[in-house]
């Protein structure tokens, strides 16, 4: 971290200098109205240059892309809905239940009741919301659940407080041992 | 490191510190008197600064530093976005942020960091015309105010004059009105973000949401939490309760 000093105290008495009427304004402001008539009609024959040289790169692109390309053929709407529900199965089957339950399994704390269990099977995260007495005690799940672990597989990703208890939702992704 | 910035000013006996935050008013350091005074709505923030000092008053001119709790000058980090270079662009998307967020009823004044080109920035918003009438009527009571810097900016200073460069570190500052949490590594911050919180159960809920964005999972070592000197009011509990009071700061264990 860089060391900065957060000093306010410069912008708030800053105060801008009047502007005070000088003799060369109307020269200055004249030259600068010259310069910019100039400038303006430089850039318009720029842009004129510039287009010229893009049509004649479009121009030598389509040349070269304009042979005819064989259109793929698609699956019809049967086949493409077999062959989704196929993938979510075969990504079921392959979803690690045991991790799963082991983890859910190794928390037995008192005053944690786990409320809902939402699984995504393609990506292997899992979403379980747990009510708890204190908000304390949801760090200790997450380092339970994270315990062992090289990297954290948990996180939370909500807490919600409701007449005295707080609903923890914590996220976790499952690693997969078995076909993607 | 033990690091006390009231009372260390206070002993001193030259300059007095005066915090400003959306629910107090405190102060150390006039003629050795410290204290502080609750501030019951937003409206009185600025009568109850006045009516609170006038009675303690300085006997001659003093040197003042004001401070600023969070809810009254959040930290922001700016992100750079591309095509625009100039500091005043990004001032106003700032500024409009600020109110689009409910922080601010008019544009504020925005300090942002010295310019490092392509990396995020850190930046500070707050109510300019309050901050000038706050410094008026302190001038009034022969306190001169000779800086005015939000809260959480000085533990940031002790915080980075310690970091050891390559890690990548996070300052939590609970300052009695907000949560203020600031990280990044010596390339720079990665970020900054300002939450009203009430009461220190909001502060601990807050952390724990904000530590789901903070992807570099710090360890506990590379946090601290730093109060407000002087907040005894406020409760332990739980992760905070490592924290030691009045002014007393450092690294969570």
């Amino acid at each position: 971290m860089r060391p900065v000093d957060v000093e306010l105290h410069s912008l708030v008495f800053h105060t801008a200098k009047p502007s005070t009427p000088s003799a060369y304004r109307i020269p200055v402001m004249l030259g600068i109205a010259v310069m910019l008539v100039g400038i303006g009609a430089g850039g318009f024959k720029l842009a004129d240059l510039n287009r010229q040289e893009t049509q004649w790169l479009v121009n030598r692109l389509y040349q070269t892309t304009s042979a005819p390309i064989e259109a793929a053929p698609l699956l019809t709407e049967t086949e493409a809905r077999l062959a989704t529900d196929l993938t979510s199965l075969w990504r079921a089957a392959g979803f690690p239940f045991r991790g799963l339950l082991q983890a859910l399994e190794s928390l037995p704390q008192p005053g944690v009741r786990l409320r809902s269990i939402a699984l995504d099977t393609q990506t292997g995260n899992v979403s379980a919301t747990f009510s708890l007495d204190s908000a304390e005690r949801g760090l200790q799940i997450l380092d339970q659940l994270n315990a062992g672990q090289p990297a954290p597989l948990w996180k939370l990703r909500d807490v919600r407080e409701s007449s005295g208890r707080f609903d923890y939702v914590i996220q976790g992704e499952i690693p997969r041992s078995g076909p993607e | 490191m033990f690091w006390d910035g009231f009372s260390r000013r206070a002993s001193f006996g030259e300059v007095a510190d005066v915090y400003v935050g959306s629910n107090r008013v405190q102060w150390a350091g006039i003629d050795g008197q410290r204290g502080y005074v609750p501030i019951k709505g937003a409206g009185e923030l600025f009568e109850t600064v006045r009516f609170a000092l006038r009675n303690i008053a300085p006997r001659r001119p003093l040197k003042t530093r004001l401070w600023l709790s969070g809810s009254i000058c959040p930290a922001i980090l700016e992100m750079p976005i591309a095509g625009i270079e100039r500091d005043e662009e990004r001032i106003r998307i700032i500024q409009a942020h600020m109110v689009q967020e409910g922080w601010f009823h008019e544009p504020p004044l925005v300090w942002l960091e010295a310019a490092t080109p392509h990396r995020p920035r850190l930046a500070a918003a707050f109510d300019g015309p309050l901050l000038q009438a706050l410094a008026k009527a302190l001038g009034e009571l022969k306190l001169k105010v000779q800086s005015i810097r939000p809260w959480w900016s000085d533990p940031l200073r002790v915080f980075a004059t310690q970091a050891d460069g390559k890690e990548a570190r996070v300052l939590a500052v609970a300052d009695g009105d907000s949560l203020t949490v600031i990280a990044g590594s010596k390339a720079g911050y990665t970020r900054a973000a300002t939450t009203a919180c009430a009461t220190r159960d909001d502060a601990l809920r807050e952390w724990q949401r904000l530590r789901i964005g903070l992807q570099a999972s710090p360890a506990p070592s590379h946090c601290a939490w730093y109060l407000n000197p002087g907040a005894a009011d406020m409760p332990v509990s739980g992760e905070l309760a490592q924290i030691a009071f009045a002014g007393c700061t450092g690294p969570l264990q």
